[in-house]
């Protein structure tokens, strides 16, 4: 059916040979002659004032080549407010904040000497949530945020801890709750969750007479390279970042972790390099996290079920420094205007510091969290009006041409289908009676629909080189941290083209030659990238018209006489005579011989495509050149006498635009689906109150094993709505595939149970107690809805 | 005592060495030999990351001290190839997709092998039991799982071939 | 990255219990490493010295005849027990809690011996071991003796080994006809979990529906693993029906001490001795029934 060859296959990663022998290099597997090891000094304290910092034994350490404290550094980043210390100085704002830094000849040396620094603290009251942050008589984490560079947008209210505030409007939101009939009014909340990649954060970084040269496992080694520049007062060419492979990434690796404090280390250490990885201990306390979230939601609807008015209120603890979290809210906000058609909208985010260890993006940028929220709401109206919950989900969503609470008449636009696709998986419609079943156990089924946005504008390019012998390499920028950007390019490159996939690899990433990609985050590399490379090949200039240029000279003709069909190349003379050469041959036509390289650019950039939104109400006709859709279901059964959630079953459909690669999607999907019900039902970092983490380690932080991933998961790709702009088509969905599953695995709790649970993680303890709760009280009955 | 000279047959060479006795067995496999599939993940045998064969069995290498593997045969992800010839463990992850950023893979594939070579035809849910130990963050596990029920067939198929007459 | 320490690596047992009498807590010893060497990475335990007790032959094997029982050395590891017939068709609560430590990569290293000594309240093979009327033989230089399981745990985290006394053997009686035991493991996660909570059972029952007698273990239910000594008096010379083993599961939970933490509520951890106790009992009973349990 499909009119490609390549594109729409699925093919194994090319990635994966390389990975099943062991011979893909990550972060920690650079070994450099004459490296050093270094180790850092972390506040055991949220809060607290730095009152002295004694490195005299530490320093005597054999081996120790230098400590670097505080007074050493030697200026601040952040991607967005410029707030955050290489090493902290004055105070310590949350446990784990590095407060010295020791590079020795071993790790030995390195560790030994971080024992024996000894720091004197004077302990601060720790903020601890986003509650007592918002409190008017709260600490203040930064005295005052116009103190610090503004690095990009962000909207601080100066004395407070909000680093950022998000105000979206559409339509009059009073008049909308004026004509509801009914209204739901509700809180949602959910704790911190880790990424918990398999590998930590480190890097090796070395600064010699070239600059400052970096191997680092990073998603955006360009944003690393700009902020280095800019911290060290060094050029571009002066900062070079090596990428390694990645084992795992989901948003953690989006940020500069270690490079700094390296970087300050090797800049006094010139001609070694010197490596560090985070422990597993340090990982939990440094490594980024999704921090802890509270919603306020007031919605309200028609009898007959048509939604007309919805407010939002999200709190994100993003912990010590701003970092990205402005980022995270502008998103989620513009994703909390739901998947449906809701003429009045008031959406407000408040970015939060408190004493906690810092959040960063995880895998969808803050979306998780409010679909949880926005979709419980839809399932209270649904229930209140006594309609079927997909019903009722249709009959609101978004289509074509519809305008999104954005204010964007919206094209490409597959939710309808999903929804149907995700409750037909599930059988929704066939009988289904949740609460306790003949077995003893309590089941339920729930569905959560989503949207979310891809950053915009960002821009992103990419080389494309072909060889003497016709194999094409792919100089991209995106980085491979498993979610298959080295099959997926490949494949639209070898479509482009007109030759064999096997035939075309991609360049691992260096900033000394790879061209610039803003970052791997935002499930946009596939898209972007891929228009890039297509640019490369059909633009102006590009492969196919270098191609012609060369076969002209060979054939002696204009290279207007020469064209590109279906992957051959033909010439006609104005005699008449034609000769042809079939691309995936094209190394022995010999017409590359002797001749100028065959090296296109191409580039891909939203900027002329975007609406910047309106600063009053974020209203815009394009905030994005790509929404993503999708639905998922679920089917749990619990025991009712421990409260132990079982997943039995997911579905999952989700608006792809068009598969590159289908093994891929199901690939990110089926993954996404189990971390998702980790965050539902086992995920949380639990914290004492003085903002200390009491779990972090592998055992008591609860990442799913594989006897807790077992469960019956159906997915559909959904291909109905091809991107206008895409890669033949293709949409992204390297975060979709998680955005709606915690919320329809707790709307199936919900379900059997026979009441609601709003916080996130859903434990077996809330379950059982709350169903002992319901058996106590005479007004209940037990189980079902 | 505070270090050893071991002898240690990794993937089917012999090494000697002098090792502190508090380095690890994982510090030795990756900073001695430089054999760097084996992965550290987490230093506290909890995720799986550093599994290699001991004489056979899977472990935590970085729970182990190095001087211990003195007189024993290590398996490391390098040597799961044989002759130039993937193992069909490796081929099956290729081909099912069981691999995605590939942090877990060696580890993982390790723990799979001494599944298999303990019980040939293991269930879902015996495979499921025999890599409880591995933590992967990025699959899901289902194609792993689905992986090693392909190699598992394939490895049938092979002895079958072996033992004919 | 381990801290710095030495090593001592006996040959033979008195070689050991020498060096242990003279180092005493000075010197941790060593075995499979799944507690000790976790607690050196990342520096929360520094032991500047460690002794290898791998080499001792004493404290390897495991002996088993229906008429005697089972002695297991010390060093025998999780796995070997997982895989021994007469653990998994005899012992079968020792077995449920051996396949259900840690991985297999912890189990192919760890070593029962080690997880007694290591004394914390969740340990998976205690509570099976005490239900199992279990005992030690512990040695020094002085001479062995023989400890009951029931007395082995004064306190948490402590054992009733005096300083210079290793772990040798671990001895369970033979099985009576008509008995059968379980152990069922409540935790979070469905692998690599401490027990949230567990209870192990050894059950007789001569006619399969009467409760003639009943060891009944409950492990994190108080600062060390316990006896319901108040459930299994209630059970004796009682039908097993429904009804009655709910009750002891009322009984148990009752008589647990379980504590409120960050890892669960009090409240919590009752509810769910209600729930898992009746279960294990209704295991063990079902497994005389079918006559599975017998050596």
């Amino acid at each position: 059916m499909s009119e490609y060859r390549v594109v729409g296959k699925s093919i194994p990663r090319k990635d994966a040979l390389e990975k099943v022998t062991g011979s893909a290099i990550y972060g920690a597997d650079i070994f450099l002659p004459k490296m050093l090891y270094a180790a850092v000094c972390r506040s055991p304290h949220a809060h607290a004032k730095i009152l002295s910092v004694d490195i005299g034994e530490a320093a005597k350490v054999p081996g120790v080549k230098i400590i670097l404290t505080g007074k050493d550094n030697i200026g601040l980043f952040g991607q967005f407010l410029m707030d955050q210390p290489i090493i902290a100085f004055e105070k310590v704002r949350y446990e784990g904040e590095p407060v010295a830094a020791v590079a020795a000849e071993d790790l030995d040396a390195a560790w030994e000497a971080v024992k024996l620094i000894k720091v004197e603290y004077e302990l601060l009251t720790p903020v601890i949530d986003s509650i007592q942050a918002m409190k008017p008589d709260s600490p203040l984490l930064h005295e005052k945020w116009s103190d610090y560079k503004m690095a990009q947008a962000a909207n601080p209210v100066d004395k407070s801890n909000v680093c950022d505030h998000f105000h979206l409007k559409k339509g009059d939101i009073e008049a909308g709750f004026a004509e509801s009939d009914i209204i739901v009014e509700n809180d949602y909340d959910g704790e911190m969750v880790q990424h918990s990649t398999m590998e930590t954060h480190g890097s090796t970084v070395l600064f010699d007479n070239k600059g400052l040269t970096i191997w680092s496992p990073t998603q955006s080694p360009f944003m690393t390279r700009d902020q280095l520049a800019k911290l060290f007062n060094l050029s571009l060419n002066q900062v070079r970042i090596i990428c390694t492979h990645i084992g795992g990434g989901f948003g953690s690796k989006y940020e500069l972790k270690t490079e700094p404090i390296l970087a300050l280390l090797a800049l006094k250490l010139k001609g070694r390099p010197i490596k560090m990885f985070n422990t597993r201990a340090e990982e939990f306390l440094t490594g980024g996290c999704r921090g802890p979230w509270r919603i306020h939601a007031k919605t309200g609807a028609k009898k007959d079920g048509t939604l007309v008015a919805h407010q939002f209120t999200i709190y994100w603890d993003t912990g010590a420094y701003a970092t990205t979290g402005p980022r995270v809210s502008y998103n989620a906000c513009f994703a909390s205007v739901t998947p449906y058609k809701i003429p009045n909208i008031v959406i407000d985010g408040y970015t939060v510091v408190t004493n906690k260890h810092i959040a960063t993006a995880y895998r969808g940028f803050g979306v998780p969290e409010v679909v949880w929220g926005y979709e419980n709401q839809m399932d209270l109206i649904a229930e209140k009006l006594n309609m079927d919950k997909v019903e009722f989900r249709l009959k609101n969503a978004l289509d074509d041409d519809d305008e999104s609470g954005t204010g964007e008449i919206l094209k490409s636009v597959a939710v309808k289908d999903c929804i149907k696709e995700a409750a037909r998986l599930l059988e929704w419609d066939k009988d289904f009676k949740p609460g306790l079943t003949p077995e003893g156990k309590l089941r339920g089924r729930g569905i959560a629909a989503f949207c979310k946005l891809t950053g915009t504008p960002s821009s992103t390019s990419v080389i494309v080189k072909m060889n003497e012998d016709g194999t094409v390499v792919v100089f991209v920028s995106g980085l491979e941290m498993g979610q298959g950007s080295t099959t997926v390019i490949p494949q639209i490159v070898a479509e482009g083209l007109g030759i064999s996939v096997e035939k075309v690899t991609t360049v691992p990433v260096d900033t000394l030659y790879s061209p610039y990609d803003k970052t791997t985050t935002s499930s946009r590399l596939t898209f972007h990238s891929g228009n890039a490379a297509l640019d490369a090949i059909n633009g102006i200039g590009g492969i196919n018209d270098q191609i012609r240029e060369l076969a002209s000279i060979k054939w002696k003709m204009d290279v207007e006489q020469v064209v590109i069909q279906d992957g051959v190349v033909i010439g006609r003379d104005n005699s008449g005579n034609e000769k042809r050469i079939v691309i995936e041959d094209i190394g022995k036509s010999g017409i590359m011989k002797e001749q100028k390289p065959v090296i296109a650019t191409g580039k891909y950039s939203t900027s002329e495509i975007y609406d910047p939104p309106d600063v009053e109400t974020h209203q815009s006709k394009r905030p994005t050149v790509m929404w993503f859709w999708g639905a998922q279901a679920a089917e749990v059964e619990i025991d009712p006498e421990t409260g132990k959630v079982e997943v039995t079953k997911v579905t999952a459909a989700h608006d792809i635009g068009k598969a590159i690669n289908p093994l891929g999607v199901l690939q990110q999907i089926e993954g996404g689906v189990i971390m998702g019900m980790g965050h539902a039902l086992l995920e949380e970092m639990i914290f004492d109150d003085k903002a200390i983490l009491l779990n972090g380690n592998m055992v008591d932080f609860k990442l799913p094993t594989s006897r807790d991933a077992k469960m019956d998961l159906k997915i559909a790709l959904v291909e109905t709505k091809p991107h206008p702009e895409g890669p033949y088509g293709a949409k992204g969905i390297g975060e979709p595939g998680m955005a709606p599953t915690a919320a329809a695995i707790a709307f199936a709790v919900s379900n059997a149970v026979g009441k609601r649970f709003t916080s996130m993680p859903i434990k077996a303890d809330d379950v059982l107690l709350t169903l002992k709760k319901m058996k106590s009280s005479d007004n209940h009955r037990m189980g079902g809805e | 005592m505070i270090e050893k000279t071991i002898t240690v047959t990794v993937n089917g060479e012999v090494h000697t060495r002098t090792v502190k006795v508090h380095r690890t067995l994982l510090e030795f496999i990756r900073e001695d030999l430089y054999l760097t599939g084996t992965k550290e993940g987490c230093n506290e045998g909890e995720c799986g990351g550093c599994t290699i064969l001991f004489d056979g069995k899977p472990l935590n290498s970085c729970m182990m001290l190095a001087m211990e593997a003195d007189g024993h045969d290590i398996l490391t992800v390098e040597g799961l190839e044989k002759d130039g010839k993937l193992h069909p463990l490796q081929e099956a992850f290729i081909e099912v997709g069981a691999v995605q950023c590939g942090f877990c893979t060696p580890g993982m594939l390790l723990s799979a092998k001494a599944c298999l070579d303990e019980f040939p035809d293991a269930s879902e849910d015996r495979i499921r039991k025999e890599i409880e130990g591995n933590i992967c963050r990025c699959t899901g596990y289902n194609r792993i799982v689905q992986a090693i029920q392909v190699a598992a067939e394939k490895m049938r198929q092979d002895t079958l071939i072996v033992n004919k007459p | 990255m381990l801290n710095k320490f030495d090593l001592l690596v006996p040959k033979t047992l008195d070689e050991a219990l020498q060096q242990y009498a003279e180092l005493g807590s000075k010197c941790k010893i060593f075995a499979g490493g799944t507690d000790v060497l976790v607690s050196m990475h990342g520096g929360h335990k520094a032991y500047a010295l460690l002794m290898d007790i791998k080499n001792l032959e004493e404290l390897k094997g495991v002996e088993y005849t229906p008429e005697k029982g089972i002695v297991i050395g010390a060093l025998t590891t999780h796995r070997c027990l997982e895989r021994l017939p007469a653990i998994k068709e005899v012992y079968t609560a020792l077995f449920e809690g051996v396949s259900q430590v840690g991985s297999v990569q912890t189990r192919n290293r760890g070593t029962i011996g080690g997880n007694i000594c290591n004394a914390v309240p969740s340990g998976d093979t205690l509570g099976p071991l005490l239900a199992l009327n279990a005992s030690v033989i512990v040695q020094s230089v002085k001479g062995a003796r023989e400890i009951p399981f029931g007395e082995l745990f004064p306190g948490p985290k402590k054992t009733a080994l005096k300083e210079d006394e290793l772990l040798i053997k671990i001895l369970i009686p033979a099985r009576l006809s008509n008995s059968a035991s379980a152990y069922t493991k409540f935790a979070r996660r469905n692998s690599m979990d401490l027990a949230l909570l567990g209870t192990a059972t050894d059950l007789i029952s001569n006619d399969g529906k009467t409760c003639d007698n009943a060891r009944i273990s409950l492990t994190t239910a108080a600062p060390t693993i316990i006896r319901a000594r108040k459930t299994e008096e209630f059970l004796v010379g009682k039908e097993l029906t429904k009804d009655v083993m709910k009750e002891a599961g009322e009984i148990a939970s009752a008589e647990a001490k379980p504590r409120s933490s960050w890892r669960s509520s009090e409240e919590y951890r009752r509810e769910v001795l209600k729930a898992i106790v009746p279960r294990t009992l209704a295991i063990a009973l079902d497994r005389i029934q079918k006559g599975v349990n017998i050596p």
